[in-house]
């Protein structure tokens, strides 16, 4: 259920920094894997906390991000799908790093009708 | 249209852990937030704790809870500076709620702070409550795979703790796994087996009195 916490701190940190007048399309979410996020509970938190408030309708994309593991002994970094990866050099000690991400990084607005680009 | 932005999504709870964190170093607490699933033994492990300690440090605790004043109760029976917060529906606790409970703590009596969290592994340990330091409590009888499971904890806490020591002839739990699992999520962290029942936690103390410099 942190989903929904996570939905709430979203919604106040959305308002705070959506421009005055505009209407939002969607906003984008960055997760590291530490996180734990399920993607069907962060939807479905996401409209729940949203509802009733002035950005209802806003869609959430949400990017998890893969695992981020440090290699110990030939000092590399590399994504993988799994936390416990072994390097290709061969070895087994590889650590997360840099897992723990949740930021917001995109807001889209709604275009709006009858105005112009030009 | 798209504006690009990098704010952390947790920046108003990490706002409120800071002034947390500024508000208990100006008292000289040293202050823990004690992390373990439920039924791990989190307020059996405070219990002993202040069975151990006695008069060598004064220890205030806020426990989280969904409901429930039982937890608080227990530990007062030891310890007169326990504040308890229901958190309703929450699953942890978050900064706010803690900015709350310090208020009802006279602080400058206090040495060490110790907030029980929720019964919880996952959601507690991404919320930053203006703690020193996350403490990470697990069971024997949850199984050797909770570190696994749970790396979040592993990887934040300084110093984890495994508990109910004296139930391990009873179950399913390789150490070898338990212990590899954690070093290769947090080379670093610091384990100690206790047993909280039979008052088995002299190194946890020692720790916990060493940050106080007792």
């Amino acid at each position: 259920m942190h989903e929904f916490s996570l939905a709430t701190s979203m919604v106040d940190l959305v308002k705070a920094n959506c421009p005055e007048g505009e209407e939002l399309e969607s906003i984008t979410i960055e997760a590291g894997p530490m996180r734990g996020i399920e993607p069907q509970a962060m939807q479905w938190a996401w409209e729940a906390a949203t509802q009733h408030t002035p950005i209802a309708g806003c869609k959430l994309q949400l990017i998890q991000q893969p695992w981020k593991l440090h290699c110990p002994d030939c000092q590399t970094s590399f994504e993988a799908d799994d936390m416990f990866t072994d390097c290709e050099c061969g070895c087994d000690k590889t650590s997360p790093v840099d897992c723990d991400n949740l930021r917001l990084v995109r807001l889209t607005l709604k275009d709006k009708v009858g105005v112009s680009d030009s | 249209m798209d504006i690009p932005i990098v704010e952390n999504v947790l920046k108003l709870n990490d706002e409120v852990a800071a002034i947390n964190r500024k508000t208990l170093k100006e008292a000289g607490v040293y202050t823990v937030d004690l992390i373990g699933s439920p039924g791990s033994g989190k307020t059996s492990l405070l219990e002993a704790t202040f069975k151990a300690i006695g008069d060598k440090a004064r220890i205030g605790v806020l426990v989280g809870d969904l409901t429930t004043a039982r937890d608080a109760t227990r530990i007062s029976k030891w310890c007169p500076d326990v504040v308890q917060i229901n958190t309703g529906k929450g699953c942890h606790l978050d900064a706010n709620q803690v900015r709350q409970g310090l208020d009802r703590l006279k602080l400058d009596e206090l040495d060490i702070l110790v907030i029980e969290n929720v019964g919880n592994l996952i959601c507690p340990v991404g919320f930053d409550l203006g703690q020193d330091s996350k403490v990470g409590l697990f069971s024997v009888a949850e199984g050797d795979d909770k570190p696994a499971k749970h790396p979040y904890i592993v990887m934040e806490a300084e110093l984890l703790l495994l508990n109910k020591m004296d139930l391990l002839p009873h179950v399913t739990f390789d150490m070898d796994i338990f212990k590899e699992d954690i070093s290769r999520i947090n080379p670093t962290v610091q384990l100690m087996e206790v047993c909280a029942t039979n008052g088995w936690i002299n190194e946890w103390c020692d720790w916990l009195l060493a940050k106080v410099g007792k």
